[in-house]
């Protein structure tokens, strides 16, 4: 024993190896028990991390739209619960009236091009006709409300 | 019998890889374990923490680049092991203390396979009173002779630190030895 590691004149005649023992037969089966593990180890951790890679964008969108509905629409929903279905509603008979005129125009009265030109063209002519005013419709109805001076200034404008 | 340079050349061969790392577990097997048994004590422990090592080793030796010793590679990766596991027990157990001395000298006093006498079982209590650093120098170079120069790589500290320590251990267990007369 060297100087440099004794520690006290007790440890002078003590071995310097560590009092313990191992399991009988521990180090003969280590070898097995290791390679077992390892064999265990490399399986588990490549499909382990490719599973973990493939799912974890996915995840990542699931749970930012739990987060979403969790912070806004719960709460409205547990606080202002009227409020909610009062704006569903609104919501709901909007897109009906909609679809229901799109529906209308497009499927019961479809058109081509040179048919609704010439719809156009008898709704421009109809609308001249029904605008240009009888000068004697136009008298019958002042005469009912007005006396013949006021007629008469008015026909002179 | 094949040098460790040759044993890590087969071991980055695929065809004979598994051959080659039965052999490195066969040669290094006991000098391991009991280096990891005298910084956990507990042999359960220290069977856990050996098998996490060979994992480790059959993990990175594709990156190991013999720059350092394959002995004082392995005993990098054991000690940082032990270490980790260590730390590990001191979060779960919720202990303030910046060292695992009680756990350790649990581990002591109901470890069924401690073999030694009254004194050595002193000895390893005050070993394990020790901080992480000096217990670590104390058990190498007092059970295992290794030397300073091998330490530095294994434990990252240069020789000078480590003689400190060493002899800061021995003084720190001297006392503990005296006062428990």
């Amino acid at each position: 024993m060297t100087n440099k590691n004794n520690i006290s004149p007790n440890f002078q005649n003590e071995s310097q190896k560590p009092p313990f023992r191992v399991p009988e037969d521990y180090f003969d089966t280590l070898e097995e028990r290791i390679e077992s593990r390892v064999e265990r180890e490399t399986e588990q951790v490549p499909k382990k991390g490719k599973l973990i890679r493939m799912l974890k964008p996915v995840l990542a969108m699931a749970a930012s739209f739990a987060l979403v509905f969790l912070l806004v629409y719960y709460p409205l929903s547990v606080f202002l619960p009227h409020y909610l279905a009062k704006q569903t509603a609104t919501t709901t008979v909007d897109q009906e009236d909609s679809v229901s005129q799109d529906d209308i125009l497009f499927s019961l009265f479809p058109v081509s091009d040179e048919s609704l030109y010439e719809a156009l063209n008898n709704n421009d002519n109809t609308d001249q006709a029904d605008t240009a005013i009888n000068a004697d419709d136009m008298l019958d109805y002042l005469s009912t409300a007005m006396n013949e001076t006021e007629i008469y200034a008015e026909l002179q404008k | 019998m094949k040098s460790d340079q040759q044993i890590i050349a087969e071991i980055k061969d695929e065809s004979t890889k598994q051959a080659a790392f039965r052999e490195l577990v066969t040669r290094y097997k006991e000098r391991l374990y009991w280096h990891i048994r005298k910084i956990v004590l507990s042999h359960e422990d220290t069977d856990d923490i050996l098998q996490n090592t060979f994992v480790k080793v059959w993990r990175n030796i594709d990156s190991f680049r013999e720059e350092s010793g394959l002995f004082t590679w392995l005993f990098r990766i054991a000690t940082n092991e032990s270490l980790t596991f260590l730390n590990q027990k001191k979060k779960k157990s919720f202990t303030s203390n910046d060292d695992y001395g009680d756990y350790l000298i649990e581990n002591l006093q109901t470890d069924p396979y401690f073999d030694g006498d009254e004194i050595q079982y002193k000895l390893q209590q005050a070993i394990a009173r020790l901080p992480e650093k000096q217990r670590l120098v104390f058990n190498m170079r007092y059970y295992d002779d290794i030397k300073y120069q091998d330490m530095e790589q294994i434990l990252g500290t240069s020789s000078g630190a480590l003689k400190a320590s060493y002899h800061h251990a021995v003084k720190k267990i001297e006392d503990y030895l005296k006062s428990t007369e």
